[in-house]
């Protein structure tokens, strides 16, 4: 008879109830979405961080009488091993030395061209990168803009550059713009800077991309500083630091707005239910004068309310995650990873606020005597 | 007689009027939240995003190639073009002049340091500076517009400010000190020597003797090198006020913002109308032009570093929050709505009862409507100055600034309260008022 | 006390503040199978002479012993059960749980008291001419079914005191009739039935009519003075 009673309630009411479940659905969908969000925001939005290139820098280290030192390019590889390397996105070493172009001394950078764009993703370059071509007779090269400019240089031109007694004929591939050093500076590929300079398999200094969190980027340093013999490695704390505190910043954003969304949704839920619930006193005074025990009462009650908050909550969360997936789609072109926490809050929110909604007034009903809310004197 | 009924409905069924009242109350309260949030963000992100640091290089118009190696741009005296330090103070004069946060001139030349005589770079800059704007000087405010400022305008610039990562263990040196210097934390580990030490240096056969007042940490390139007052440099190399690069710190806008027959157009192909659009729109390009107007023989570029990431990640967070605000706001109303109509539903016994005592349709849904209406405006003057709340809450734990909502957002918040009352609740008083009164007195 | 009588009132007195009181010292006694009118004007307190004989709500002063039990010193969960254990009402407003059935509506008396017999419960309907409508809603019911649905629920636990407030109040004519048709049965079968009416011709049907005047007995009456 119990769960006929329930049965019942649900299947001829279904306008009250149906109402009610929205209501709830509603109200946790945009709960569990916030709550995905925000769980899942920092880590995009420091994603798209990585966009200001390399936080961690490695440097030989130098000899107290200042020669030239160089880390050796074989030993980058142990950057791919290990713990380090889940850490690390990308890395770039380069080689600089001074060269002269027709009598001027202008900076040349040998590095792996086609890494570059992972961690200089803001480099302009009109024409073509060049490619990797190790022996050609015509090395191909990139041209800063403001080189090129200084020495009249357009894409496809052939220029010759002096090292010492070496000469080398490059061939301009195409012009970069940074709006830094870059633009006074000629790129070849790392292998033909060391054949020029006479320095094979050397490196000047390695830029690294690394997934942050400012406190184990300090400890990734110090391990890449164990792992490379002889190295220096700094964090780079304009990019490190400014990170830290934008990541903070939109950890707190999203933080807060989930909770001004989470009292909302809240509020709205519980007025709805206790404008349910207080329509529903004349037939809890009904089964009252029937002589239904509280115990009875407070079950139906709250069994129906349980079904509605579980019911809705569960489908309040699905409808949330297709939404944060939306957002996080059209956003950062990314999927948002499931959450079990949204999940809970979502539970929690609907099942939390609307027992809190529905608990003052079933508690009066069942209080107050039903001969008050049936009966009145003629 | 319906003021009175209007009246007498909602005194007697106080709880049940409150109720729906909150449910409105809390929608606009979040709608105005979060649209003054969503209309602000980009600000303040912006600002936010400044604690990177410089975004526009300021250079000499030179025939040079710049030798930068290490950060550190080497500017061998004879034939050098320079920048005039005493012109920065006209930065403050440009059409973006409140755009600019701060700018940090900078001098480096190679010396030998220490006692081995070690090849470092020496780079002089502003600290914490103050620059005046007297009086009477000129500003542009508007694209053919000047006026002259009021009052003396005061600012303070420098590494201090702009390069907030720079970390100093000791003092700071002053802006005019001639023998004080930081010194970078990893060039101070090979000379081995400490805050407090003297620091012999040696400049084309002259020696001097600096004091080393703190170390210098940045994680850059500055670890390497001895950093001092500009004046001091500019004093070694015998070029008074000179800089070799001004790095300049401004708030600007993604230029995704601008429309886009404008946004691809280098400015020489823009129309007149075109470029003044694009003049006074607050992106970096424009401010850029605008630096180069006021400081002689400059070229200012954009630094893509900074410049690029910073509005990619303002259009990103832009859109996030536009899209929470537009799902919230959905989501709320469609909310706020199956309250009222809950609401209603529970009265469905009141309109038989006036149905039964001959009211006519119009006539009850006019008095449910005047109930509605007034709940909808009082929830959505609520609701404003609650969001107004909200808002400034938000805006001063997460930026330490304040949000201020647009006035035009409290008609916005009455208007959508008041149509969602509306709707939310006449549409089921019209239905109901369709059904037989005996059988709404029922509770059917 | 004596068994004979199914209700004793003595003393009974209720006030709602200082200078309001609805019943003031009523003292009376029914005996089993009888079958009483109570009378008087609006504001007589005869709604609430009922409402605490049927332990809804509860005296200021005084006793009421329902079958010798003193319900005036019960607590509250002791008096619903006293309730459904010994009373069945009948409201002027025909109160019936709108997404339940006939037949679930007189279940659920069943299910409070003991257990739902689905039988029985359609025995009871069959029994008041309702045996074709069990499956419908309230909704579906004229005011006279569900009236008589109210009955069979009053009835099916075999209460000691059936209390009627106005049972034919909201109704027809015909309905009326059937209904007060039915309580006779109900009464010929000896029950004691306690009914408030403003109807002089529904009293005529009682043993006993009892009138109420400002919260005390004005007068009393007894209907069949040959029987």
């Amino acid at each position: 008879m119990w769960w006929r009673i329930i049965r019942r309630s649900f299947l001829n009411q279904k306008t009250r109830q149906a109402l009610s479940i929205l209501s709830i659905v509603l109200g946790t969908s945009l709960v569990a979405a916030l709550v995905n969000l925000s769980l899942d925001i920092p880590q995009k939005a420091g994603a798209q961080l990585q966009a200001y290139g390399a936080n961690i820098l490695i440097l030989p280290q130098t000899s107290a009488a200042g020669d030239e030192s160089y880390i050796l390019e074989e030993d980058l590889a142990s950057l791919e091993q290990g713990a380090t390397a889940q850490s690390i996105t990308a890395y770039l070493p380069y080689l600089y030395s001074q060269i002269e172009i027709n009598g001027r001394k202008v900076v040349l950078a040998g590095t792996w061209l086609d890494a570059v764009p992972k961690v200089s993703p803001w480099w302009q370059v009109a024409g073509n990168w060049p490619t990797d071509a190790g022996n050609a007779s015509e090395t191909e090269a990139l041209a800063g803009v403001q080189a090129a400019e200084k020495l009249g240089l357009k894409i496809g031109d052939l220029f010759s550059i002096k090292y010492g007694n070496n000469q080398r004929v490059l061939k301009v591939a195409g012009i970069v713009t940074s709006g830094a050093a870059e633009e006074n500076q000629i790129f070849v590929s790392l292998k033909a800077a060391q054949q020029l300079t006479g320095l094979p398999d050397k490196v000047g200094l390695v830029q690294v991309n690394a997934r942050s969190s400012s406190e184990s980027l300090e400890q990734l340093a110090m391990s890449i500083e164990q792992q490379i013999p002889g190295t220096e490695v700094r964090v780079v704390g304009q990019i490190a630091r400014a990170e830290k505190q934008v990541l903070s910043k939109v950890q707190l954003l999203m933080g807060l707005v989930a909770g001004l969304i989470l009292l909302a949704s809240g509020l709205v839920i519980l007025s709805t239910m206790t404008t349910t619930i207080l329509e529903r006193t004349k037939e809890i005074g009904l089964m009252k004068a029937l002589g239904a025990s509280n115990r009875l009462i407070v079950g139906f009650y709250g069994t129906e309310l349980g079904i509605i908050s579980l019911g809705g909550g569960v489908f309040g969360y699905l409808l949330g995650y297709m939404l944060a997936q939306f957002v996080g789609q059209r956003v950062f072109s990314a999927a948002v990873s499931p959450s079990w926490l949204a999940f809970l809050a979502a539970l929690a929110v609907s099942v939390m606020v609307i027992f809190v909604g529905s608990a003052p007034p079933l508690y009066r009903a069942m209080k107050v005597d039903p001969a008050l809310t049936l009966l009145r004197e003629e | 007689m319906t003021f009175r009924l209007l009246k007498e409905t909602l005194w007697h069924r106080k709880r049940r009027v409150s109720l729906v009242l909150l449910a409105i109350t809390v929608g606009a309260s979040l709608t105005t939240a979060l649209l003054s949030v969503s209309t602000n963000i980009a600000g303040k992100m912006a600002e936010e995003l400044r604690s990177y640091g410089a975004n526009i290089a300021v250079t000499p118009r030179s025939e040079r190639i710049e030798i930068d190696v290490g950060g550190a741009v080497y500017s061998p005296p004879a034939g050098a073009s320079y920048i005039d330090e005493r012109e920065l103070v006209r930065l403050k004069t440009i059409f973006w002049q409140n755009n600019i946060l701060g700018f940090v001139p900078s001098l480096s030349t190679q010396v030998r340091a220490g006692e081995n005589r070690l090849p470092v770079a020496l780079t002089g800059t502003w600290f914490d500076k103050e620059v005046n704007l007297a009086a009477g000087t000129i500003i542009r405010t508007g694209f053919n517009d000047e006026t002259p400022i009021r009052e003396d305008i005061s600012l303070r610039t420098g590494a201090k400010s702009l390069n907030s990562w720079w970390q100093v263990t000791g003092n700071w040196p002053g802006d005019e000190d001639s023998e004080t210097v930081l010194v970078g934390t990893s060039l101070a580990r090979r000379l081995q020597i400490q805050a407090g030490d003297t620091l012999p240096v040696e400049y084309e056969s002259n020696r001097y003797t600096f004091k080393i007042a703190g170390l210098l940490n940045t994680g850059g390139f500055e670890d390497d090198q001895i950093i001092a007052s500009l004046p001091l440099v500019q004093k070694l190399l015998g070029i008074p006020y000179g800089a070799s690069r001004v790095m300049v710190s401004a708030m600007v806008e993604p230029k995704e913002k601008l429309a886009p027959e404008i946004r691809n157009k280098k400015p020489e192909e823009m129309t007149p109308r075109e470029y003044e659009i694009w003049y006074c729109s607050p992106i970096v390009e424009a401010v850029s032009k605008q630096i180069e107007e006021v400081i002689t023989g400059s070229q200012a570029r954009p630094i893509r570093q900074i410049a690029e990431a910073e509005g990619a990640f303002l259009v990103k967070i832009e859109w996030l929050i536009a899209l929470i605000t537009l799902i919230a706001l959905t989501v709320s109303i469609l909310g706020v709505m199956a309250t009222l109509h809950t609401a209603i539903l529970e009265r469905r016994g009141e309109i038989g009862l006036m149905k039964a005592l001959g009211a006519q349709r119009t006539q009850i849904a006019t008095l449910f409507v005047l109930e509605a209406g007034a709940l909808g405006i009082s929830g959505g003057i609520l609701g404003y100055f609650g969001g107004s709340l909200l808002a400034k809450l938000i805006g001063r734990q997460v930026f330490n600034s304040v949000i201020v909502p647009d006035p035009s957002f409290l008609l916005i918040a009455m208007l959508l309260a008041l149509v969602i009352s509306l709707l939310g609740s006449g549409i089921p008083v019209w239905q109901a008022t369709r059904v037989a009164p005996i059988k709404l007195m029922k509770g059917q | 006390m004596n068994e004979e009588f199914a209700l004793e009132v003595r003393g009974l007195t209720k006030y709602y503040d200082e200078k309001v009181s609805a019943l003031a010292d009523v003292s009376l006694t029914v005996r089993q199978g009888e079958w009483i009118a109570i009378m008087g004007s609006s504001g007589s307190g005869k709604t609430t002479f009922l409402n605490i004989i049927s332990g809804l709500d509860r005296p200021s002063r005084g006793e009421v012993l329902v079958n010798t039990t003193d319900i005036t010193g019960l607590g509250t969960d002791e008096l619903t059960r006293f309730r459904r254990e010994n009373i069945g009402m009948v409201f002027q407003q025909f109160y019936l749980i709108p997404y339940l059935n006939a037949l679930e509506n007189v279940m659920l008396a069943q299910y409070f008291h003991s257990m739902a017999d689905e039988a029985e419960a359609r025995r009871a309907l069959e029994t008041v001419g309702l045996g074709s409508r069990i499956h419908h809603l309230p909704s579906q019911l004229s005011g006279g079914e569900q009236q008589r649905v109210c009955l069979a629920r009053a009835m099916i636990n075999s209460p000691r005191l059936l209390l009627a407030d106005e049972p034919t109040g909201n109704l027809d004519h015909v309905n009326e009739m059937m209904v007060l048709q039915l309580f006779q049965e109900h009464h010929q079968q000896g029950h004691t039935i306690i009914m408030v009416t403003h109807n002089p011709e529904v009293a005529q049907m009682a043993d006993r009519i009892i009138h109420f005047t400002h919260g005390r007995i004005g007068s009393e009456s007894n209907v069949h003075v040959l029987r």
